[in-house]
């Protein structure tokens, strides 16, 4: 509950008052002594004290009552293939809260990679095959992980061919948003308070298809419609020297452009942050 | 700002980019950057407070509910950062940005 309380009292007060101009805010976390001074806690903390320090275990549940959707990678450690049943989500976060025990299993969206083929993303690992998402029940949506196509940064608006989870996430992310911004999906989603509730129900409605009960069954939980999810031809390049604005990104990172009227803390207190925004070329 | 490593930049183009990314029209990005706050290497669970703290204040002072998704194509073991949070002796320093 320590990072909850803090949070809920920071927006109470911060919100407010940096409508009109930055406020700082003090954050001063009670860790008892024993603590501090005990190393077999300090260094193995009991698996039922990871929540309290987690920042994401207290966050989560404000952000769906924000109505903000939080869409994370399932991870590819391609570890030994784990079954359905695995218990080692235990300690990775944000995706192991949304197991079905757990608090934010209804709104929190884990994405799961699959191939060019809409199959399953396994990876030779020595004499076998091996699955790369590691852990299967928590699996909201299946999106394209492997052999994608992306921005290369550190060359000036290059790109290259990459893989992983993460990539699968990205995308998911962008199609909740475009499933926000439909204006035949307001009714259906945009429930004051259970917006990320809906999306999430509704995301795995609007996958093409569904996974067996065992992992190596799985055909797709796909999202054809809007990625690429079954196009064998990745797209074609673009001469990064002549049109990198076409791609999107100049330099190391991506076009950026700070965003007005977004509140900047100071005094070395959560400021400059991040405070930008990408403006897309539509 | 610009990307610390090269993860964010790649997902950035997959959600947006012109010709890579899945949504194409009416939809701004706003990066947040938290790996910043590392500690000699480690990450620290403070900075991940203060971004995730900063993410839901943006959208609550910006009105942005409903409208707002969260993407995280990551995953950082919790007991990661406890070990610098809690190590006798280390002093949670303010990250710099």
């Amino acid at each position: 509950m320590l990072y909850r309380r803090i949070a809920r009292s920071a927006i109470q007060v911060v919100v407010p008052r940096t409508q009109a101009k930055a406020a700082p805010l003090t954050l001063a976390t009670g860790i008892p002594v024993s603590q501090w001074s005990d190393r077999s806690v300090t260094h193995n903390p009991p698996r039922s004290e990871f929540n309290r320090y987690d920042p994401w275990y207290h966050f989560l549940p404000l952000f769906r009552d924000a109505d903000a959707v939080v869409v994370c990678a399932v991870g590819n450690n391609a570890e030994p293939a784990p079954g359905p049943n695995s218990d080692d989500d235990d300690f990775e976060a944000p995706r192991r809260y949304a197991r079905s025990d757990r608090h934010m299993t209804d709104s929190l969206i884990v994405v799961g990679g699959t191939n060019r083929h809409g199959n399953i993303w396994l990876e030779q690992l020595g004499s076998r095959l091996v699955g790369t998402n590691q852990f299967f029940r928590l699996i909201t949506v299946w999106a394209p992980g492997a052999v994608m196509t992306c921005a290369q940064a550190g060359s000036t608006g290059g790109v290259k061919q990459d893989r992983g989870t993460s990539l699968a996430t990205a995308q998911v992310s962008a199609l909740v948003a475009t499933f926000l911004l439909r204006p035949d999906l307001v009714g259906r989603l945009q429930t004051p308070g259970s917006v990320a509730v809906n999306v999430k129900s509704f995301v795995v409605e609007a996958a093409l298809f569904h996974t067996g009960d065992r992992y190596d069954t799985i055909k797709v939980l796909g999202t054809h419609n809007y990625v690429r999810c079954n196009n064998p031809t990745p797209p074609p390049l673009v001469d990064p020297a002549t049109k990198r604005d076409e791609n999107g990104v100049v330099g190391r990172s991506v076009k950026l452009k700070r965003a007005q009227n977004v509140p900047v803390r100071r005094n070395g207190v959560l400021q400059p942050l991040t405070n930008v925004s990408l403006h897309l070329r539509h | 700002m610009r990307d610390g490593g090269t993860h964010g930049t790649c997902m950035a183009s997959l959600i947006g980019g012109y010709n890579l990314g899945v949504t194409k029209t009416g939809t701004n990005m706003v990066p947040v950057r938290w790996e910043d706050g590392s500690l000699y290497g480690v990450k620290r669970a403070s900075s991940l407070f203060d971004s995730l703290l900063w993410m839901l204040h943006d959208i609550v002072s910006n009105n942005l509910g409903g409208r707002a998704v969260i993407n995280y194509s990551g995953g950082k073991s919790p007991d990661s950062l406890l070990h610098v949070i809690l190590r006798p002796g280390t002093l949670p320093l303010p990250s710099h940005r």
